[in-house]
């Protein structure tokens, strides 16, 4: 005894649709803005408010191995140390994405951190006030020894910023569903500082007038466009 | 009714199934093959899917012979499947399009024959979970703490035994030499890799007894974890008497053979164990059967 036509009919039909559904869905408009506009390095300034690039912190040569990592996730990156007038340091760290399809997607730092041997404490999601606006950020301690680094950092996907896994999937899938592949970056400030509450309010000073110091084109690409418009 | 089933006929049953399975899974095992099982820790996803391809060739002539009894939940599974593949492999879910394949083929196989075929084929289906890879964030809340567990025995059991070992997190240091307890190190996939072996020596061994195919599957954590602290443990002496070089290079692979071997003689020496106990308390019964 054999199972209906029909039966097998309705199978068959059914999975070539499934096939060409999940074909026809897959996103493939890439979101990324034309990248001549976004060159890192020229768009944030080498000095701003009581800051300027560090001359003492020679640009660091970065293992070729992980260099080829990088490469090949991020579209465009960004390392520079900052030096106030007091002599305070602090470390910005700007890469960005134009796929942040799952395999290309924006390292998170309590990921990355933990991979070059620091432990990571008081993962926390913080709000820096900012003049009157609010920018949704994420906080942590790395130690590594005697080094204690807090890190405030966020990550921007398409126009929005996410905090953690769960949000940056689902920025990914809201995206996805409307047939937009975003793209993403990664924006994190550190500096080595035993106190972290001293240091997070160093680099919310820092974040601020950088912010302030930025083209409005570049300030939407680096806080997204809802942050913005709370303002 | 009975009648030996022409070639035919049985093509003609099957092939429009296979033909849709073939549509639906090829693209994503080219695109596997060419992303996630390069990657060290999925190595084992074609042999997992070889495996199970296996089962379900040997039992082709049993399906087919089984009668026709269509079970009401077929199409229900099927079409969740379809739908969880249709979200999974349009929005790049790995989870979901890999995922998808059990209750798509379970829901065919209700279709098609019934709950019976499930019941004869539900090892291979099972085993196919094995496939699955396990969601980015699971991975990353995981192998953390994984890791430090590993880096901690390692350590204090070098330690206990003399060596000059000191360890800052995931860093162990070890006379001049520092060393970065890897995420590979973590187990998290060698526990995986573990499970789906375990599995299937039980399977093919044809162990009847529950207990003893639970024991064992629950057994195989911790030997996981003694293995990778045998296997952390086993570069850092390594490395202290021969150097980086040697522990970074050919070396690496031997520490990580000196695992599954260490894995291996473990789930052997448990699974004997496990027999042992099993069997001294089905003892009495077996001989009321006999009598």
């Amino acid at each position: 005894m054999t199972v209906k036509i029909s039966s097998r009919i309705v199978v068959f039909l059914a999975m070539l649709f499934a096939a060409w559904l999940s074909y026809a869905l897959t996103p493939t408009v890439r979101m990324a803005k034309d990248a001549s506009s976004l060159d890192l390095a020229s768009v944030v300034p080498d000095s701003f408010g009581e800051w300027s690039i560090d001359p003492n912190v020679t640009q660091l040569i970065i293992d070729p191995r992980v260099r080829e990592t990088i490469d090949l996730i991020y579209t465009d990156t960004l390392t520079r140390t900052y030096v106030d007038s007091k002599g305070n340091r602090i470390m910005l760290s700007i890469a960005y994405g134009a796929d942040q399809g799952r395999a290309n997607q924006v390292h998170k730092p309590e990921v990355c951190y933990p991979a070059q041997g620091f432990v990571i404490n008081d993962l926390k999601k913080a709000e820096l006030q900012l003049q009157g606006w609010s920018l949704p950020v994420m906080q942590m301690v790395a130690v590594q020894s005697h080094r204690t680094e807090p890190v405030t950092y966020w990550i921007v996907v398409g126009d929005e910023v996410v905090r953690g896994s769960v949000e940056q999937n689902l920025a990914r899938l809201q995206y996805g569903f409307r047939g937009l592949i975003p793209d993403g970056l990664l924006f994190r400030v550190s500096s080595i500082q035993n106190d972290s509450r001293q240091a997070y309010e160093l680099q919310k000073q820092f974040i601020r007038d950088l912010i302030n110091a930025l083209p409005s084109v570049a300030r939407s690409r680096f806080i997204g466009k809802h942050a913005l418009h709370q303002r | 009714m009975q009648a030996k089933a022409t070639i035919p006929a049985v093509v003609a049953e099957w092939f429009p199934a296979l033909l849709g399975l073939v549509l639906l899974f090829v693209p994503t095992y080219v695109d596997l093959a060419r992303s996630l099982w390069i990657s060290e820790d999925q190595a084992h996803g074609p042999i997992i899917l070889g495996v199970a391809l296996f089962f379900f060739w040997q039992q082709r002539r049993k399906i087919n012979e089984l009668p026709a009894a269509p079970a009401k939940a077929g199409w229900p599974v099927f079409i969740f499947g379809l739908l969880i593949y249709i979200l999974g492999r349009s929005q790049d879910i790995l989870l979901f399009e890999v995922g998808s394949q059990i209750p798509i083929l379970a829901g065919l196989l209700l279709i098609f024959r019934g709950t019976s075929a499930l019941k004869l084929l539900w090892f291979p289906l099972f085993f196919m979970l094995f496939m699955i890879p396990l969601p980015g964030t699971l991975v990353d809340a995981v192998t953390m703490p994984m890791k430090m567990a590993v880096s901690y025995v390692a350590e204090n059991t070098l330690f206990i035994v003399g060596y000059p070992i000191a360890r800052s997190g995931v860093v162990l240091q070890i006379g001049q030499y520092q060393l970065l307890v890897a995420d590979a190190c973590a187990g998290l996939h060698t526990l995986f890799t573990l499970e789906a072996l375990g599995l299937l020596y039980l399977n093919l061994f044809r162990h009847e007894s529950l207990a003893r195919n639970l024991g064992l599957a629950i057994l195989i954590v911790p030997i996981s974890f003694t293995a990778n602290v045998i296997r952390v443990m086993v570069l850092t002496l390594i490395t202290y008497y021969f150097g980086d070089a040697a522990g970074q290079g050919f070396m690496h692979g031997f520490a990580g053979m000196v695992l599954f071997l260490t894995a291996l003689l473990l789930i052997i020496g448990g699974d004997s164990l496990l027999r042992m106990m099993v069997s001294r308390r089905n003892s009495p019964i077996q001989k009321m059967q006999l009598r």
